[in-house]
């Protein structure tokens, strides 16, 4: 009775486990398209930063974590190449995972960027009309001062004959 | 000098500081394009971080280390990928008339994101696994790089050539492309 049940119980294990691993086992094509993705993801993430970098914005940080991303891609696809898909479908996914992140802060960096060069654009404006209205004002006032004098002292001017015509 | 000298003074003096007080909001519309050469650099360095002492004489299942670098002055941040790739005296390398890279399969690759004027380097450490002579020529079946095994199927003399291409991602064309620029260091095949 015992050898009965043990030998069951080692069929069930057998069994257990070989429904484990296929559960668990990736196939090549779940394994190709998460190496898609993940290029996908990190190409929109790219795209994402340049656009963060135009618009002003500071994106070392960003650059870091991307690093990671593409660093988990390149071994997603060695590992492809080697037929380890568990590995290549992990790495695929952990770049996924960080680009994702990345993509959504360079567009709210890009963003915050945009509107601090807009206050800082308005500022400058505001900054040189209030300059040129101040030298405009100060050249017209200090024309008029200027030219008062120069009549006061030309008023002021004794006329002198010459010998001639005396 | 007359009334009218005193006006043509008094007028270049005022536009001159106008134009000081306008150059905040100017400069914001105004840019001046830089004009510089863009271009990337890629370079292999020893195992002591110089250009000196690469491992030229190596055996099998020992394990040797280099370092690949990139520097970057694109002008803006770029997206990197280095193929690397073996061969043996007689297979193509990358034609830098045409830039087109080498058709042969890459064994390893390295991807990473570098801003303007920024440098990336990092370790290539790698072991020939499973190699011995075949009439005459040299096979290697299997190289360890960076503890992962890979399988490259050389078949060639004792001097092969590992190299390393560096390719950009072109946003314009939404793909890599090769860069035009390969680093290589040459081996001789101990077995």
């Amino acid at each position: 009775m015992s050898t009965k049940l043990l030998f069951f119980f080692l069929l069930f294990l057998l069994l257990l486990s070989i429904h484990v691993s296929i559960s668990f086992s990736i196939g090549e094509d779940e394994a190709v398209s998460a190496i898609t993705k993940a290029e996908e993801t990190n190409a929109s993430a790219y795209r994402a930063l340049i656009d963060a970098e135009k618009a002003g914005a500071t994106t070392s940080g960003l650059i870091n974590r991307l690093n990671d991303a593409a660093s988990y891609l390149a071994k997603a696809k060695v590992f492809y190449e080697i037929n380890d898909f568990n590995n290549a479908s992990l790495f695929a996914n952990n770049s996924t995972e960080i680009a994702n992140a990345v993509k959504i802060e360079a567009f709210t960096i890009k963003y915050q960027a945009i509107y601090e060069s807009n206050q800082c654009l308005m500022f400058s404006i505001a900054e040189s009309a209030l300059g040129v209205c101040i030298v405009f004002f100060t050249s017209f006032f200090g024309w008029r001062v200027f030219k008062q004098y120069y009549y006061n002292r030309v008023l002021k001017l004794k006329p002198e004959l010459s010998a001639d015509e005396a | 000098m007359k009334l009218d000298d005193y006006q043509t003074v008094f007028m270049a003096i005022s536009l001159i500081l106008m134009l000081v007080a306008a150059s905040p909001a100017l400069s914001a519309f105004i840019r001046i394009p830089k004009v510089s050469q863009q271009f990337s650099e890629i370079w292999i360095l020893g195992p002591n971080r110089t250009f000196e002492d690469y491992p030229f004489q190596i055996r099998a299942n020992q394990l040797y280390t280099t370092y690949v670098g990139v520097g970057n002055h694109m002008g803006a941040s770029s997206y990197y990928l280095i193929y690397v790739k073996f061969r043996n005296q007689t297979q193509p390398l990358p034609d830098s008339n045409t830039s087109t890279p080498s058709p042969l399969q890459s064994i390893y690759e390295f991807r990473f994101f570098l801003a303007d004027g920024e440098d990336w380097e990092t370790t290539v450490n790698f072991v020939i696994l499973d190699a011995h002579v075949q009439d005459n020529s040299v096979v290697v079946k299997q190289i360890s790089i960076n503890d992962i095994t890979v399988n490259v199927n050389y078949t060639g003399q004792r001097y092969c050539q590992m190299f390393f291409e560096l390719w950009r991602y072109d946003l314009a064309s939404d793909s890599f492309q090769y860069h035009n620029r390969f680093a290589s260091i040459w081996f001789q095949i101990s077995v």
